[in-house]
């Protein structure tokens, strides 16, 4: 484990001495495309100052909220739709034809409805992780075997509790892969909406320093929302692990 | 207790109408433990699944306890072959399923299925056979009166089914319980039953009911006894023929 670790951390560290060290044999510009040290001071900088940590608290907090408005909406209704598989037969058509339009494809609308900011921002994430938490719900609900349905009739079970005992549980798996994909289109989404349509958040900094021409800033910018961007799918692969105990050895 | 009158039943594909059943009429006596054994393919699941109440059948109905019924119910509940138990809930979990009262002891249900010191194991940690016997306490947890098992042991080893058949016997015995087995194992089904319903090929109909004239306990010895082997012989002719 220990070992596994130290081996992708020197991966990393490799790539950074390659980075640094070819400075030393070709004649790059190093305004145009800073070496790691000037990077790193300047990563210092935006800590020592807050400003970065301030836009990533924007980004994360705007992720937080339409993710989660996006996950409240789509799982419900793809288990509704799962059971009720006539109207889901209604409206597949509408949702397939809604689902590949990328989520900066809806930005301009975004703007045009809700002005520059968080309301634009969060309509954006909406959509960006709505359709990969919907279709995956959907696909469990509508894969719960016959065998669990008979049971269930059975048993007599009421419908709350096909619902919540049965349908819920049997979908969580897949539900937790739409949400992985999901809090991963999240993040790109709200970096997407923040780079045209925001005034804050990590997205709108790096394009902030583009306009400044700050290109180590741009780069430390970029490195934060990577890092982010990890931390937000390690927390929910951890939190699957907790919520699916039976999946686990 | 059981009455399956003259029920007909066919399927129907996008090409043609497959006929599955024609005619079946028996009777299943309160506390009577009863197989129906078939070919496979003969419509032997199609039928469980019509006295359960999955399906409904073209023709003819099923009637318990002097009513017709046509849903699936608390009173009749269904063994099968493949996994049934709950797989996200633990071993006790799945069998207060169907209790709705929350603090109500299980405890003799796990001594019954033998599966002391399982109560927090996922259905996915459980050999095949504990599977079996989960689904089992399951089921009597809610005391039905009837217990469809198809084919319940059909995925086990030999030594394990064996195992269970012997358990299974205990169980009907201490529960009191009616039992009808869908079974493609004849020494299973003489092992076991009261009664054998032979099936015919598709459509399936009724060859020959066969009273299996064993007292109860048994033991596995009655399987080199000499009127086993003669019923043995007497099935396995009808199902070939």
């Amino acid at each position: 484990m220990m070992y596994a670790m130290a081996k992708k951390i020197l991966v990393i560290l490799t790539v950074i001495l390659l980075w640094q060290s070819a400075y030393e044999i070709f004649p790059i510009n190093t305004h145009l495309i800073p070496p790691p040290t000037d990077i790193a001071l300047s990563f210092i900088d935006s800590l020592k100052t807050g400003e970065i940590i301030s836009h990533l608290l924007t980004s994360l907090g705007r992720v937080i909220i339409g993710f989660s408005i996006a996950a409240i909406v789509a799982i419900p209704a793809a288990l509704l739709l799962g059971y009720y598989e006539k109207i889901n037969a209604l409206v597949e058509p509408l949702i397939e034809v809604l689902r590949p339009i990328p989520p900066i494809a809806w930005i301009p609308i975004a703007i045009l409805l809700f002005g520059l900011g968080n309301d634009s921002a969060y309509f954006i994430i909406f959509l960006g992780s709505f359709f990969p938490i919907f279709t995956n719900t959907l696909f469990g609900a509508t894969s719960l075997p016959q065998i669990y349905k008979n049971t269930a009739l059975s048993f007599e079970v009421s419908r709350y509790a096909f619902f919540k005992d049965i349908l819920f549980y049997f979908s969580l798996p897949y539900i937790f892969t739409g949400l992985k994909i999901g809090i991963g289109m999240a993040w790109m989404s709200v970096i997407a909406a923040e780079l045209v349509g925001a005034q804050s958040g990590l997205g709108y900094f790096i394009q902030m320093n583009r306009v400044v021409s700050q290109i180590d800033k741009i780069i430390v910018g970029m490195i934060m929302i990577g890092i982010a961007g990890y931390v937000l799918n390690t927390s929910l692969s951890y939190a699957e692990k907790i919520a699916l105990p039976w999946k686990q050895k | 207790m059981l009455k399956v009158k003259n029920i007909s039943h066919d399927f129907n594909d996008k090409k043609a109408v497959i006929p599955a059943l024609k005619n079946i009429d028996f009777t299943v006596a309160e506390k009577e433990f009863v197989s129906i054994i078939g070919p496979s393919g003969c419509g032997k699941t199609t039928l469980l699944n019509i006295i359960a109440g999955y399906i409904q059948p073209n023709e003819g109905h099923v009637v318990i306890h002097g009513k017709s019924t046509s849903h699936p119910g608390r009173d009749r509940i269904v063994i099968n072959q493949e996994n049934d138990l709950f797989d996200w809930m633990t071993v006790s979990e799945n069998i207060r399923f169907g209790i709705d009262d929350t603090v109500k002891n299980i405890d003799h249900l796990i001594s019954l299925a033998h599966l002391n010191g399982f109560d927090a194991a996922y259905p996915a940690h459980l050999s095949g056979g504990m599977k079996k016997r989960a689904s089992l306490a399951r089921a009597l947890a809610i005391d039905p009166r009837l217990l469809l098992m198809d084919e319940p042991f059909g995925s086990l080893d030999y030594q394990t089914k064996e195992k269970l058949q012997i358990e299974l016997l205990r169980i009907w015995t201490e529960t009191d319980k009616t039992i009808v087995l869908i079974t493609h194992d004849i020494e299973e089904a003489i092992f076991l039953s009261d009664t054998i319903i032979v099936l015919s090929e598709r459509p399936a109909t009724i060859k020959k009911t066969i009273t299996v004239p064993f007292d109860h306990p048994r033991t596995i010895g009655i399987k080199s006894h000499h009127e086993f082997i003669v019923i043995r012989d007497e099935v396995r002719r009808l199902l070939a023929s």
